[in-house]
């Protein structure tokens, strides 16, 4: 109970119930989730191309040939990859950071994949979606990472964007905060 | 306050405004750590809790807004811009976390690149909470100076004004202004540029109220910047904040005494007043439904 109760989301009630749970629950789903638990780190690691999770040497996102190989989106973590991958919306590759810049928690450029980044994009990359979250450290990686892009001689040329910040879909303008309907605004496009 | 001994303190509340459903608030102190619970859920911050309820606080360190430097000024805008604004302290915390995170890399002498990537989030919030203050001292400044008139008696008139340290009014100006002082926040190792370096001048007859006030006219200034502070928080909120009071009476004479009981027996809100001397507190002139809990070697009795 101890040890569940370290897993995030999961007080001391929680853990109580996780360990009554298994307890009763039929043995091979026990040696099932404990076998899948032991070899979890030992098997799954980060993609050598863009950092995603993956068995293998690359990622099935990196190895699938239909994807577009010219539109690269850089995000924080791999949670926000999965994401965007459920939206359906994006056809490209990414490449996962594993951290934003944040001077106050001692991450700094050299602690991001940034050389990867910018080796990568030299091989036909057309555009980098920057997709990191709207918040300071997010705000300022994005920015750094243009920078980055930008100064380099094999990157100048590449399209950077930014994901668009707006109203929450189906929200009321009402309750959106002030910074949210502000950027919405500054993003405004014509109807067509 | 941890009692000698103790490990943790505990404050309980239960906050009903108008016909609405009671909120409990919890706050727990252990030393170092200080968490919130509102409606019995953990909250992040205390932007959570302030929205619920306002609060105007006169306590005997006051004078610190006429005769301190600037940071007592902004505290007592920031508080009222936290309780009246809902964007404010999100604005508010993420400056605070764009300055810290700029002056680290300025400490450390970290490359341009990494220092300037910070400019943009800092100049946008730094923007809003310009805004924020400059609306919330232009409506204060009438309040203050018709409040002195009536506590200071006399011909003389008290004003003031904000004066924030840049005055840009578009993210693209503030960044230009960090631009313009790159050099110089490198060398001092901290952002010279944005809210952090606003202040708030208080003027009597046109000259500063720190220097060229009397004592008695530094007191009613302070007293009429409170009684201007509860105008706002009410007309803001449209709901009487609640009056906490912490042993002023013995900071103000008689005639200023009167003054605050009078602006707060008109007012009809919720007063919560403490003093050493419970002849500094006249009930008669608070109206009904006072309540006196004595404090006496730690114990609480009515």
């Amino acid at each position: 109970m101890r040890l569940l109760g370290r897993l995030p989301g999961v007080g001391e009630r929680t853990a109580q119930r996780l360990a009554f749970f298994l307890l009763r629950a039929p043995r091979d789903y026990v040696t099932a989730l404990g076998g899948s638990i032991s070899e979890l780190q030992e098997r799954v690691h980060p993609c050598a191309r863009c950092g995603n999770y993956t068995e293998e040497e690359a990622c099935a996102i990196c190895t699938d040939e239909r994807r577009d190989a010219g539109v690269v989106c850089v995000v924080g973590t791999v949670q926000d990859l999965m994401a965007i991958e459920r939206t359906g919306r994006f056809p490209g590759r990414y490449h996962v950071l594993g951290a934003l810049l944040a001077p106050l928690d001692g991450v700094g450029p050299e602690d991001l994949p940034i050389p990867a980044l910018l080796e990568r994009i030299g091989d036909g990359v057309r555009e980098v979606v920057v997709a990191t979250p709207p918040t300071v450290e997010g705000e300022a990686t994005a920015l750094y990472l243009a920078q980055a892009l930008k100064g380099s001689n094999r990157t100048a040329c590449v399209r950077v964007t930014r994901i668009a910040s707006g109203v929450q879909y189906g929200g009321d303008l009402e309750y959106a905060d002030q910074v949210t309907l502000g950027r919405a605004l500054d993003g405004r496009r014509e109807i067509e | 306050m941890i009692r000698s001994g103790g490990d943790r303190a505990t404050i309980d509340a239960r906050i009903r405004v108008a016909e609405e459903p009671a909120h409990e608030v919890s706050i727990q102190l252990r030393p170092g750590v200080r968490s919130l619970r509102l409606d019995e859920k953990r909250v992040p911050g205390p932007e959570a809790y302030f929205g619920i309820v306002q609060m105007v606080l006169f306590h005997p360190g006051e004078l610190e807004l006429v005769q301190g430097g600037p940071s007592a000024r902004r505290t007592l805008l920031d508080r009222v811009l936290y309780q009246t604004e809902p964007g404010y302290p999100t604005a508010f915390r993420d400056h605070q976390r764009a300055l810290k995170s700029r002056n680290r890399l300025l400490q450390d002498e970290a490359s341009a690149a990494s220092i300037r990537s910070f400019d943009r989030p800092l100049a946008e919030t730094a923007v809003r909470v310009v805004a924020a203050r400059g609306r919330l001292l232009h409506q204060m400044a009438p309040f203050v100076a018709a409040a002195f008139a009536e506590i200071a008696g006399g011909s003389s008139t008290a004003a003031i004004a904000y004066r924030p340290q840049c005055e840009a009014s578009s993210a693209d100006e503030v960044l230009e202004a960090l631009a313009r002082s790159f050099e110089r926040d490198r060398a001092r190792g901290a952002t010279c540029v944005g809210p952090q370096g606003d202040d708030v001048e208080i003027r009597i007859d046109d000259h500063p109220a720190r220097s060229y006030g009397s004592q008695g006219q530094q007191r009613a200034l302070v007293l009429a910047v409170k009684c201007a502070e509860l105008a706002v928080v009410q007309a803001r909120a449209g709901q009487l904040p609640v009056l906490l009071i912490d042993d002023v009476s013995s900071e103000l004479d008689e005639t200023r005494r009167r003054h605050l009981y009078r602006t707060i027996g008109g007012g009809g809100g919720q007063v919560v007043m403490t003093t050493t001397d419970a002849r500094f507190v006249p009930l008669e002139t608070l109206g009904t439904g006072g309540t006196v809990t004595r404090v006496s070697q730690g114990k609480l009795s009515r």
